[in-house]
């Protein structure tokens, strides 16, 4: 029983470590001075330092990209949690026809790949001459058909009395859904929050060919620069790029981590 | 009785007209909670993949639309015979082979281990899923690094044996580091979902079991594994399609220092790859679009054969 424990918490420290090294690597890696010294570990401080960040600072476009990539997914993220869940609350209770077709379809596009998607829209975007501008990085990704389904599931078992009880107290149908069945979906809010978040900041295809100049471009797609010659060849200033990049991923991460696992469980139930 | 049943009437029309009011009023509501995402999805989503199937029969090139040309299944019968088209098809489909069956075995004995007693439970959890939200645009670029000749598991990997060389400019190589990327990434993920089916195994199955003397493996294999069934379904399901999808590790992968998608000698080529280059490198747009249409059949195909799955376990 007692050689068991060890190899259990054995197996789980190795995937554990595993799991860290590339983090810890590239944490080490960007404070490194010289390339050449990459791989090496040293006890000598003055091989470190923070020439690295400063000049991916200073360098690059990355003050536009963390702007850009804010702007664009908190917009997108804002939308998302608005018309999905109006979209969801309507479909779960209001009293509609053709409601089903609606949801079918809502199912429907939901099991299309994206990458279908990529060159009708690209094509869209340069007729409507919209390529490097925001509204082609938010206008396509304001809804999602997941964000819905989810928002849906929500509203049917939400407990009807409340709404009576609001009609009864003169509120409008909209009313109601602003006021209070929308303030009460927090949990349901939350979960959707955090996937259109990640998704669309971790978002790589779509951005690389809606932005093409380099103010314009996104996070993922700066470093992707970054790392393919495009500002440096050097490791240890790609490695800064990526920190820089990932930080807001992790803080977000550990915020909300207790949901994250919650939602991905729900995901898990989707099927 | 007469006379009630015209009462009644009377005040069935009355009530109908006031009904039909607020009918419409709640139409009215309907139609305004649904504008957005259905007027946004249908041009952004419904209607581009119409476009798309359109374009697919048609030698398309971006830059001159008017000029299209309508093939008929001209991108079709190319691609089928396209080695390069077919060399991805196979890539990933060795990937998912290899890949699938590995993810999932090392997720449930990950979360196998996690169900037990065991002290720091949710350190291990945030662990094993932060790669899963990490940008695999970051983790691509870092593990070329760390692969890279001298890197650091390279290093560490000579030890048993393998050559000291950048794992992506070598063929045999290329193809393992995309492996060994997708798994790191996801088993994470699929850890959790793992978890949460153990979870709802409930406990006095295996009290019965202990009491009839199975033994540790036995409970294992006749109660955790039979009941995990939909949870390894949903674990396969889902890692087939991320794997089917998957792009942006392959492709920093592969182009790392400039070299084309899919280098070494396409090795490391997926479909969806070779869609995206097909399109926004050499701007064959109806070419690509029609590989997307073979992808998208690939991966209703699967959506098809779990729903299947899912009735027949449900009449079973």
């Amino acid at each position: 029983m007692n050689t068991k424990r060890i190899l259990f918490y054995l197996v789980l420290g190795l995937t554990a470590f595993v799991m860290l090294l590339p983090f810890i690597w590239t944490l080490y890696a960007s404070f490194v001075k010289q390339d050449l010294n990459v791989d090496t570990f040293s006890f000598d401080l003055a091989q470190y330092g923070i020439d690295n960040f400063v000049y991916i600072i200073t360098q690059s476009h990355i003050a536009d990209w963390y702007k850009n990539s804010v702007f664009v997914t908190g917009v997108i993220t804002i939308c998302n949690l608005l018309f999905n869940s109006m979209a969801g609350y309507a479909l779960a209770r209001v009293r509609l026809p053709g409601k089903n077709i609606m949801f079918f379809f809502t199912l429907g596009i939901m099991m299309v790949p994206v990458q279908i998607l990529l060159i009708p829209i690209f094509v869209m975007m340069a007729k409507m001459g919209w390529i490097n501008t925001y509204f082609a990085l938010i206008v396509p990704f304001m809804v999602n058909p997941f964000g819905v389904f989810l928002m849906r599931q929500f509203f049917v078992g939400f407990p009807s009395e409340l709404e009576e009880a609001a009609k009864m107290d003169g509120l409008s149908r909209i009313a109601i859904f602003f006021r209070i069945a929308l303030p009460l979906a927090k949990p349901a809010l939350i979960a959707q929050a955090i996937f259109i978040f990640v998704w669309n900041w971790n978002s790589f295809p779509f951005p690389s060919i809606l932005a093409t100049e380099p103010d314009m471009f996104t996070l993922p797609v700066g470093i992707y620069q970054i790392t393919n010659t495009a500002y440096t060849s050097s490791i240890t200033k790609s490695m800064a790029g990526v920190v820089l990049m990932t930080i807001p991923t992790l803080i977000f991460f550990m915020v909300f981590q207790k949901h994250f696992m919650k939602s991905s469980i729900n995901t898990g139930v989707k099927g | 009785m007469q006379n009630v049943s015209t009462q009644t009437r009377a005040t069935n029309v009355k009530g109908k007209r006031k009904i039909s009011r607020t009918r419409l009023k709640e139409i009215g509501t309907g139609v305004f909670f649904m504008a957005p995402f259905l007027l946004i999805a249908g041009i952004f989503i419904f209607y581009p993949i119409l476009y798309s199937l359109q374009i697919s029969f048609q030698n398309f090139s971006y830059l001159n639309p008017s000029a299209a040309e309508w093939v008929g299944l001209e991108n079709y019968k190319k691609l089928l015979q396209d080695t390069t088209f077919l060399t991805a098809i196979w890539n990933t489909v060795k990937l998912l082979i290899i890949v699938l069956p590995i993810q999932t075995i090392i997720s449930l004995v990950l979360a196998n281990i996690l169900n037990s007693k065991i002290k720091g439970k949710s350190f291990f959890r945030i662990v094993f899923y932060l790669p899963y939200i990490t940008s695999p645009i970051a983790v691509g670029a870092v593990m070329v690094y760390l692969f890279n000749q001298d890197g650091l598991v390279t290093r560490f990997f000579t030890l048993f044996g393998l050559e000291n060389v950048a794992w992506y400019t070598d063929g045999d190589y290329a193809f393992y580091l995309i492996v060994l990327i997708i798994i790191w990434t996801q088993i994470g993920f699929y850890t959790v979902i793992y978890l949460s089916g153990l979870q709802s195994i409930p406990e006095d199955l295996y009290e019965a079991a202990r009491i009839d003397g199975a033994s540790r493996l036995q409970q294992f294999l006749h109660i955790t594994v039979p009941l995990l069934k939909p949870t390894t379904f949903l674990v396969l399901f889902m890692g087939g399609l991320a794997t089917l999808q998957i792009f942006e590790q392959p492709y920093v992968v592969s182009t790392t220092g400039g070299a084309l998608p899919g280098s070494p000698g396409d090795s490391t080529l997926t479909m969806v790859m070779y869609l995206y280059t097909q399109a926004f490198k050499y701007f064959e747009m109806g070419y690509a679009s029609a590989a997307a249409f073979i992808i998208f059949v690939m991966i209703f195909s699967l959506t098809v054969l779990q729903y299947l799955f899912f009735e027949r376990k449900n009449k079973g």
